[in-house]
């Protein structure tokens, strides 16, 4: 039985499993999702979906809310609205998955999809 | 020979890919829903099906918006309104009864929060685009109309009546009122989730078997993205429901003759309650609790009578001060993961 393991199980094998383990261990280390993509949301509808890894020069959208969205290479960021206290505005820009940010006076929000690796499952306060 | 070669690059794949899972946690599908409800932004992670997902939050939008317009009292055509408007005024049943149980909080709570603080909250303006300082002769008399004694949650008529001049502002409840009411769509169907109110979090089952959820602490000193801590939190039975809410001064303020004046008011003085807390935390099990919970905390600072409100509703907090020190309840030691080494665990003997 034993030499059975053994002509089965090389050495080679055994360097060859070990450098899979260390593959598998970086991929999980690196892995999770990067925040490549951001949606534009107004009420319940996606009324714009951004990937961001492919934008190249910085643009704006135009809602018909009036509200205005930043885009540039990885991130978003309200620009403009006419909300009195410009809380969306003043939130800054999202690069991160899972970043938001909220016009509320407007019913828009803006958001990098998926979840950082570690990330919480929610948010207070 | 070759076949041995072949089964053994299977056999490392299969372990390859076995390991990539396991560490990678192999996390379970969800459907992310958001909606805009009562003036903030209502998201759900719904661990199920589309179809499932759709009808679900569906429902939670339905229990939300449906307990917001009896509840509300920033929007004219809500029966919270009407009676406020004319001081007395048919009710439905719901609302009689969240307004009854309100009150029992601000009696449990010894007059902490009161339910009737409304003419005082109208006049500071928070919840409107302008808020102001009012005048002391303006907060003198809209204190007068508080008190619970003068409000009359009449179940034989179907109307609530006020005191003279007294308003009803359910402000410090309205979130956790609504949770309640996503827990109670949930429960038709058992799948997991996490919904998020503005702040506010219910927890429903478990991310998998064996998982707890993860709900980070808002940084009170940087961005609404930023937390310095994590609760790791696995709800319980009867129902596996938990809720997290929190009152932080941050939320909504206003600066006046370089004065920074914040919305959590005394209901004593009618004044924003002067205290080195920046936030509360409130880990409880029902939303109204939670969300009750951590504004009395926040007013009454950490004190042996705050420790034994949350002992008796079976509830623990996580304090936050000025200083960036912190103080964690007992029964939330074990969840609580600090995530900023800027913040410094505070000492606190009663």
């Amino acid at each position: 039985m034993k030499n059975k393991l053994k002509r089965f199980l090389r050495p080679a094998d055994l360097i060859a499993a070990a450098a899979v383990l260390a593959a598998a261990g970086l991929l999980a280390l690196l892995g999770g999702t990067d925040g490549a993509t951001a949606e534009i949301i107004v009420g319940r509808q996606t009324v714009e979906t951004v990937d961001l890894t492919a934008v190249r020069e910085p643009y704006t959208i135009a809602l018909d809310n009036g509200v205005t969205v930043a885009v540039e290479p990885g991130a978003i960021s309200f620009c403009a609205s006419g909300c009195p206290n410009q809380l969306c505005v003043r939130a800054g820009k999202l690069t991160k998955a899972g970043e938001s940010a909220a016009c509320l006076p407007n019913e828009t929000l803006i958001r990098v999809t998926g979840r950082a690796r570690n990330a919480p499952d929610a948010l207070t306060g | 020979m070759k076949s041995n070669r072949l089964f053994r690059a299977a056999a490392l794949l299969c372990a390859a890919l076995t390991l990539c899972g396991a560490l990678t946690g192999c996390a379970a599908t969800y459907e992310e829903r958001t909606a805009f409800a009562m003036g903030s932004v209502l998201t759900a992670r719904l661990y199920a099906p589309k179809e499932d997902a759709d009808l679900l939050f569906d429902r939670i939008t339905e229990k939300v918006n449906a307990a917001d317009a009896c509840l509300s009292a920033t929007d004219p055509s809500s029966e919270i309104s009407a009676v406020n408007a004319k001081g007395s005024a048919n009710a439905s049943a719901f609302t009689r009864k969240t307004l009854g149980d309100m009150v029992m909080l601000c009696n449990m709570l010894n007059g902490t929060l009161d339910v009737t603080v409304g003419a005082v909250t109208q006049l500071w303006g928070f919840s409107t685009d302008h808020p102001r300082l009012p005048s002391e002769e303006e907060l003198r008399a809209a204190q007068e109309t508080v008190g619970l004694e003068r409000l009359l949650i009449d179940d034989v008529n179907g109307t609530i009546v006020l005191g003279p001049g007294q308003k009803i502002d359910p402000g410090a409840f309205g979130k956790g009122v609504a949770l309640d009411e996503a827990r109670d769509a949930l429960q038709s169907k058992a799948y997991s989730a996490v919904v998020s109110f503005g702040g506010s979090v219910l927890l429903f089952g478990t991310p998998k078997k064996g998982k707890s959820w993860t709900v980070g602490v808002r940084d009170p000193f940087s961005g609404p993205n930023d937390y310095f801590a994590s609760l790791s939190l696995t709800p319980d039975k009867p129902d596996y429901t938990g809720f997290v809410a929190t009152s932080g001064s941050y939320e909504k303020q206003f600066t006046e003759d370089g004065v920074v004046y914040h919305h959590i008011l005394s209901p004593l003085t009618g004044y924003p309650v002067e205290t080195d807390l920046v936030s509360v935390t409130v880990y409880a099990t029902s939303g109204i609790n939670s969300d009750a919970l951590s504004t009395a905390c926040f007013i009454n600072g950490l004190n042996g009578e705050t420790l034994r409100w949350l002992n008796s509703f079976g509830a623990e907090a996580v304090f936050v001060y000025q200083n960036k020190e912190y103080y964690v309840t007992d029964g939330l030691k074990d969840a609580f993961t600090l995530t900023d080494d800027s913040f410094t665990l505070k000492t606190y003997e009663e």
